[in-house]
């Protein structure tokens, strides 16, 4: 098992070179001179120069690809060009944010999915069925921008319930943390347990006309049993690669919701970034993205060793 | 519906009673019958064979008794099933499962699907004795690993530990016939556990069956297209066509004397050591599709002493051809047919 992961991690090395050239190498490609942005169109030619100098982009490529690497494995990712805020710092402050909803949302929407999926598949064909993929249907086609608004109308504006925005760090007080969450988490997670149902629904009434079901039924295990052991083992495996991609994409892609609520998290973050072409903290923010996404991977595979002997290392 | 006039038995020798048994199928035209008006006794320590074509029901006979045909696409529309007395068709899906296993056990075809691939064997043989019997892990682990000891695997101990992909097909349906054992079953019914082997693992397969069952008294059902494994293993054999039993008889008997028009052609198609096959025979044609049985005798498109009065009306009734030998045929007693001798 050891051996499995340390060799899972060493293969992602390339990869991550690979990624840092690129992640390096894209900002250089954006059109326009980060250092004329930065010094504002009054500038003088030596006050652009100077600028230059101080972030190093007169610099020959590699030396300056090189110092990038380098301070960034030191957790150095540099400089804000705006806020002069350590970019490493800003990332700090809205990582856990940002995967507080993630977790949230993923939470979410297990529980609505797992057992939506499994009761539609099991009633396939009937009135409970067609809701759930009606259901499913809506939760993939509606804009989840569009639903955190509505929620936000019923749920703080209307009832009173929640918080419209914002967001309390955990330290400070777990409740009002929790109930800011909920509203955001909720919104990204019906997104998500659309997928999953939709996903796991497939795979479980194709599990179910397995073989092996009929001989898990025919040793007389009851109906919990079977579903809940023999059908769910074989059935979680497309589920999984679909959250590992719904992990990926909740930590970078969550722009639109972070938007709607206030919520601080890294797409906040990328935003004010990309429009304000402030290289470091882009390039901080994708090298961010790419590590989760890394880590995801890895875990979906590990989960997969456990659902799936045979892909196990021996 | 007629039925088959039962071979004397007392209660206490007779496992299961299968009394007139319907089951339909949920097909495009609505609701069709597969199995028609089935009955037949299995004695204690009997191994019945049930022989037929594909398609002509011997599954889904066996799959109703145990209560695994799928629900909603398909029903028992009639009949009574009586195990050791007690009446099967009055028992809710909960009580079949406490009957399977311990008095049920199934083996089935393909050995190479059955075992579910995420799970160790030997978990897979332990979960039935944890279900049915109220072992500990440790307890359990300790009886699947006797049973795969039992059933000829060797290296039990390390094997248990195993997933079904790193046995072969001969070996996973010595696991399959583990599980089958485990809660030592009155009834042990298996629907061609060998047509998937090759035949050298073929013949272990049937021995284990056959020591198995000395030992235990158990009774067998066994389903299978192959005439020479009949010949091998079974006390008595039911020939089913179209959804009925067409003839019933004691082994030798249905062999060398057959009174009906489709076993003699089942025989003259079997295969001989003594003779060249290169000229297979076979019966002509194909069995009728379901919900489209012919009327009158539903073999009689291919029947080669078909007669006017076999064409219409009601399937022909399963008469008396003997003290222990019934057919479907309307000209059992005019016909001389060619059995094996
Ligand atoms: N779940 C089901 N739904 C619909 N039709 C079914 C179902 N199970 C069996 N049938 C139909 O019932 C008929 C009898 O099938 P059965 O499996 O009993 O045949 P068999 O005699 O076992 O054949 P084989 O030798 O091929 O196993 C077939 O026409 C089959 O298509
Ligand atoms: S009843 Fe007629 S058609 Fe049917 S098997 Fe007998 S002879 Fe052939
Ligand atoms: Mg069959």
């Amino acid at each position: 098992m050891l051996r499995f992961l340390l060799l899972r991690v060493l293969t992602t090395i390339p990869v991550l070179v690979l990624v840092t050239f690129v992640v390096f190498g894209l900002v250089l490609l954006i059109p326009g001179d980060p250092a004329v942005t930065i010094a504002g169109p009054d500038a003088t030619v030596e006050q652009v120069a100077a600028i230059r100098e101080r972030l190093g982009l007169d610099r020959p490529l590699l030396v300056q690809y090189w110092d990038w690497v380098t301070s960034a494995m030191a957790g150095d990712l540099g400089t804000s060009l705006y806020t002069s805020r350590a970019v490493a710092t800003s990332i700090g402050d809205a990582l856990p944010v940002s995967m507080a909803l993630a977790g949230a949302a993923l939470l979410i929407s297990l529980v609505i999915a797992v057992p939506m999926a499994i009761v539609s598949a099991l009633r396939r064909g009937t009135w409970v069925d067609r809701v759930a993929t009606l259901g499913s249907s809506l939760g993939i086609a509606l804009p989840s921008f569009w639903l955190g608004l509505v929620f936000v109308l019923i749920f703080s504006l209307t009832l009173g319930w929640l918080p419209a925005t914002g967001y309390v760090p955990f330290a400070q007080d777990p409740v009002a943390w929790l109930t800011h969450l909920v509203l955001p988490a909720l919104t990204l997670g019906i997104a998500g347990a659309a997928e999953s149902t939709r996903q796991l629904r497939g795979s479980i009434i194709g599990v179910l006309q397995q073989d092996y079901v009929r001989t898990a039924r025919a040793k007389g295990l009851r109906g919990r049993m079977v579903v809940g052991k023999h059908v769910m083992k074989n059935a979680s495996v497309p589920l999984v690669t679909v959250l590992g991609l719904q992990i990926t994409a909740l930590l970078g892609g969550a722009v639109l919701v972070e938007q709607v609520f206030g919520v601080p998290g890294l797409g906040q973050v990328a935003i004010a970034a990309v429009t304000t072409r402030d290289i470091p903290v882009i390039q901080g923010i994708v090298l961010i993205a790419v590590l989760v996404a890394v880590v995801c991977n890895l875990l979906v595979d590990l989960v997969y060793g456990y659902l799936n002997p045979k892909v196990r290392p021996r | 519906m007629t039925r088959t006039l039962p071979v004397a038995r007392t209660a206490a020798t007779t496992t299961l009673e299968v009394e007139d048994l319907v089951v339909e199928v949920l097909t495009e035209d609505g609701w069709a019958t597969v199995v028609d008006g089935v009955s037949f006794s299995l004695g204690r320590g009997e191994t019945l064979g049930i022989v037929g074509e594909s398609g002509s029901g011997k599954s889904v006979t066996c799959l109703s008794i145990a209560g695994l045909m799928p629900p909603r696409q398909t029903r028992v529309r009639a009949g009574t099933l009586r195990l050791l007395g007690q009446d099967l068709t009055a028992l809710d899906q909960r009580q079949m499962s406490d009957i399977r296993g311990p008095k049920i056990a199934m083996i089935f075809q393909e050995p190479m699907s059955s075992l579910n691939p995420a799970f160790t064997v030997g978990d897979q043989i332990a979960e039935v004795l944890r279900r049915h019997e109220g072992l500990s892990r440790k307890e359990s682990k300790a009886r699947a690993i006797e049973l795969l000891d039992r059933v000829g695997v060797p290296n039990p101990a390390r094997r248990f530990g195993q997933y079904p992909f790193e046995f072969s097909g001969g070996m996973r349906q010595r696991v399959m016939i583990a599980i089958a054992l485990a809660c030592t079953p009155d009834i042990i019914i298996a629907d061609e556990p060998t047509t998937a082997l090759d035949v050298t693992v073929q013949a272990q397969i049937l021995e284990l069956l056959r020591e198995i069952q000395r030992e235990h008294g158990m009774s067998v059902i066994f389903i299978t297209h192959d005439l020479g494994v009949v010949a091998d293993v079974c006390d008595r054999v039911l020939v089913m066509y179209a959804g009925q039993i067409v003839e019933g008889a004691p082994l030798d008997e249905l062999f060398e004397d057959p009174q009906h028009p489709y076993m003699e052609g089942l025989l003259a198609a079997m295969p001989r050591m003594d003779q060249r096959t290169d000229a297979l025979v076979s019966i002509p044609g194909h069995p009728p599709q379901v919900g489209a049985f012919p009327a009158g005798c539903r073999f009689h498109p291919r029947c080669a002493y078909v007669r006017p009065q076999c064409t219409d009306g009601a399937a022909p009734p399963l008469e008396q051809a003997g003290p222990t030998h019934t057919t479907r045929c309307l000209r059992h007693l005019e016909l001389t047919l060619r059995g094996t001798t």
